[in-house]
């Protein structure tokens, strides 16, 4: 089984199993995986990013209401199928 | 003349006299006494189309003790779904069964998973370069983790999900789920052309853009920024399978 992790701008984004990404061996990913698994709690405003030292860096997110509706300008763009 | 029963007053010790052993029966070499008491040695060496595989007259089957001529073993190989039946009168070793792909009638498949290290919106699956289309279904599950957060399950189907022109196409599920295809070129990193709208016309490009990957969002067209609340969580666990079906 092939081992990956997925990194933007420092921080590690994702691991994971199979094709894409940047191979890693099974020891890292297993290291990985248990600092994920040890995430600070999202509270106050504050979340945390993985820096590719396996350190977790706060920042702040303050949570969105969630919609199901969308708006005019984004109706049309489907229907003409148009991108970003 | 030998003994071939034994009376002790009203009691028989030993009676020989229904046994059906005889020389022509017995493997070569081993001794025996026959219905008479008569000692007899062996003359059997095989019999019949099994060369030293034989019948003794109980109907057990016996292989050539010396093994000095072994059973021919061939091996086999199996492509076909269904029954298949081996021709008989030998042994196979190893038995290969392959019936994936390759005009077999079977499928092909990837699977693999994504744990996010922090939530995140979008997320690309990427898979070998040995398929040369669509696959015709995906499905995503989330796994769990040990600590789940709320409102986060993910089980959701894609099939027949891509839009003409590239855009993220709906693709429902729990968490509002989009998606759609494009070809990365060989060693390229994930998400490295995701800035704009890709037409599954590309599926019919150029030999070298043969990395074939699936962004999926839970954003409409707006790769990083998410306008929902909804992200792949971190800590969870997606397990994805893509199914192929053989094209020749």
């Amino acid at each position: 089984m092939r081992y990956y992790k997925n990194i933007e701008n420092g921080y590690i984004l994702a691991i994971g199993m199979g094709g894409g990404g940047t191979e890693i061996t099974e020891a890292e990913y297993n290291t990985i995986m248990a600092v994920i698994q040890q995430k600070p709690k999202w509270e106050n405003d504050v979340d945390y990013h993985l820096k590719t030292d396996l350190t977790w860096e706060p920042y702040e997110r303050i949570p969105e209401e969630p919609s199901e509706e969308i708006d005019a300008e984004e109706a049309l763009e489907i229907l003409t199928g148009g991108a970003e | 003349m030998g003994i071939n029963k034994v009376q002790y007053g009203n009691t028989t010790l030993i009676d020989l006299t229904s046994d059906t052993v005889t020389a022509d029966k017995l493997m070569q070499g081993y001794t025996a006494h026959d219905r008479t008491g008569a000692l007899i040695t062996g003359t059997a060496t095989g019999g019949g189309s099994g060369g030293n595989v034989w019948q003794d007259a109980q109907g057990y089957v016996h292989l050539d003790d010396e093994g000095t001529t072994p059973i021919t073993v061939e091996s086999l190989s199996v492509t076909q779904n269904g029954t298949y039946t081996a021709p008989t009168g030998k042994a196979y070793s190893p038995v290969t069964v392959n019936v994936s792909g390759g005009g077999g009638g079977g499928l092909e498949y990837e699977t693999g998973t994504w744990t996010p290290g922090e939530d995140v919106a979008e997320k690309w699956i990427s898979f070998t370069n040995t398929h040369q289309d669509l696959p015709f279904q995906i499905i995503i599950s989330d796994i769990g983790s040990t600590n789940p957060p709320a409102n986060s399950n993910v089980a959701l189907i894609i099939s027949s999900w891509y839009s003409a022109f590239g855009a993220p196409a709906y693709i429902g599920g729990t968490a509002n789920i989009y998606a759609r295809a494009q070809f990365l070129a060989k060693g390229a990193s994930d998400g490295a052309s995701s800035s704009s709208g890709v037409s599954i016309n590309a599926l019919s490009g150029s030999a070298s853009n043969t990395t074939l990957s699936f962004w999926v969002t839970t954003t409409q067209f707006r790769a990083y920024t998410n306008s929902t609340s909804r992200y792949w969580r971190s800590g969870r666990t997606y397990k994805w399978i893509a199914v192929w079906a053989p094209t020749t």
